[in-house]
């Protein structure tokens, strides 16, 4: 991967760049490509957000989950996603943050110049690799809450009219709750001149 | 939960920003790794002074006894959080999250934290285990928060029992319902012995000189709140538009 690490390392010789990072565990951790020993099989893709409620975090394993969706009409069904169906989560009190997530068509848009040109992923074996796995969704929705009944409730409430518009503008559409480790808290605010996160 | 803060002065070598990526960034790699860690923090002194962020009034009028130089002792601190005193001690043991050629293995780095306490400090850290009281659970959005710690230290004729019911009783009361508030925990340090098993032996910390630093240090103060806020500004509105009802009982705890 070509990336410009900082100096965070303290040594004798004051703050140095680590020597000893390699972030080369890749192959071992995710799925290995069979005749690159050094390579794993990369989806990096762009989304396009749209934040419906600013998610905010409790000191709390939060219940996370994520609609997927298939866009029966991309252009006109991302704008109903964004307005119609927007104005009935953006209601939901028990919400703890909701984020509308669009899939960059460009499905090399955050691959390249992350990765090698020669890499996998920009093999035509890495490209029908991305492009068989962005044909299943148009984007995807993160919900925050509390637990599991938060959703059910809030859910319940307005299924009718929240199931009205998926019928309308999804040709399918399906939920995974995921376990979120937050790595590095998301601040959306101007970076400070010194290294945070 | 056992909630262990660690006050740390910087190696002179660095300059505070240094420090700031040193800790923040390579150490603070290795120590989310400990075993069984449940939370994890770290608090850099900020690089403005109250003063220049709340202005000088408001902190003359909020500020009393303050120690001379208590700011110079320390740079920054780490909260650990475990669920028990024994995962505690035992998280500097090698962590089993290194996924080599035979799957996943052991890395001996996370048991020493990166081996750069040398380093990155000036002597070992000042730790020690609080009992926390939250009055107004933290909620983080994503942004950075202007975070505001008060320390006080208990009048000697006080009782500890009665120094902790009144910091946490209606002091608090009142101050969790300051406008723009996102959380209020107020921690009192207590005696548990929670470096012994956890640094070596022949840290500076055990020195006769280590000794006295820590209990010079620890002499200043016996409890501190952490104040969340989403600006400076929230902070000095809060206290400068409905000043009497927490102002009369910081003066009446003189």
């Amino acid at each position: 991967m070509q990336m410009m690490l900082e100096p965070t390392r303290a040594t004798a010789e004051g703050l140095v760049v680590d020597p000893d990072w390699a972030l080369d565990d890749c192959p071992r951790i995710f799925d290995p490509v069979p005749d690159r020993p050094q390579e794993f099989k990369p989806c990096h893709l762009r989304m396009h957000e749209h934040v419906l409620l600013p998610v905010l975090r409790t000191e709390c394993k939060a219940f996370k989950l994520m609609h997927f969706f298939k866009l029966k009409d991309v252009t006109g069904g991302k704008q109903t996603l964004v307005s119609d169906y927007a104005s009935v989560v953006a209601k939901w009190h028990e919400c703890q943050g909701c984020i509308v997530n669009f899939r960059d068509s460009d499905l090399d848009a955050a691959m390249r110049g992350f990765y090698p040109e020669e890499s996998w992923g920009h093999s035509p074996a890495g490209q029908a690799h991305r492009t068989e796995f962005c044909g299943f969704f148009d984007g995807a929705i993160e919900y925050h809450f509390l637990n599991s009944e938060d959703f059910l409730n809030a859910r319940r409430r307005d299924h009718e009219a929240l199931y009205a518009i998926e019928q309308r503008i999804f040709s399918s559409c399906w939920y995974v709750e995921v376990d979120e480790n937050l790595v590095v808290l998301p601040n959306r605010n101007p970076a400070p001149a010194f290294y945070f996160r | 939960m056992l909630k262990v803060l660690g006050f740390v002065k910087r190696n002179s070598k660095l300059s505070h920003d240094e420090y700031r990526a040193g800790h923040v960034g390579y150490h603070n790699s290795f120590g989310r790794r400990l075993n069984h860690i449940r939370g994890y923090l770290l608090n850099v002194a900020s690089n403005t002074p109250v003063i220049n962020s709340l202005g000088k009034d408001l902190v003359h009028r909020l500020t009393r006894n303050e120690p001379e130089d208590f700011d110079n002792q320390w740079d920054g601190w780490g909260q650990l959080m475990f669920d028990t005193f024994e995962d505690y001690l035992a998280a500097r043991s090698p962590a089993r999250d290194f996924p080599g050629e035979l799957g996943l293995q052991m890395d001996p780095m996370v048991g020493k934290l990166g081996d750069d306490l040398d380093e990155l400090y000036a002597g070992t850290p000042f730790q020690f285990q609080v009992d926390e009281f939250i009055s107004r659970p933290v909620v983080r959005p994503e942004r950075k928060l202007f975070k505001l710690v008060q320390f006080g230290q208990r009048p000697v004729e006080l009782p500890v029992e009665l120094f902790r019911a009144y910091w946490t009783g209606r002091y608090a009361s009142l101050a969790s319902t300051m406008p723009g508030l996102r959380g209020l925990i107020i921690n009192f340090r207590t005696p548990l012995d929670v470096m012994s098993k956890f640094f070596a032996a022949d840290a500076e910390g055990f020195t006769p000189a280590g000794i006295e630093r820590r209990q010079d240090f620890y002499s200043l103060w016996d409890g501190m709140a952490e104040y969340w806020f989403d600006s400076e500004e929230n902070f000095v509105r809060a206290r400068t538009s409905k000043p009497p009802p927490l102002y009369t009982l910081e003066q009446e705890a003189v």
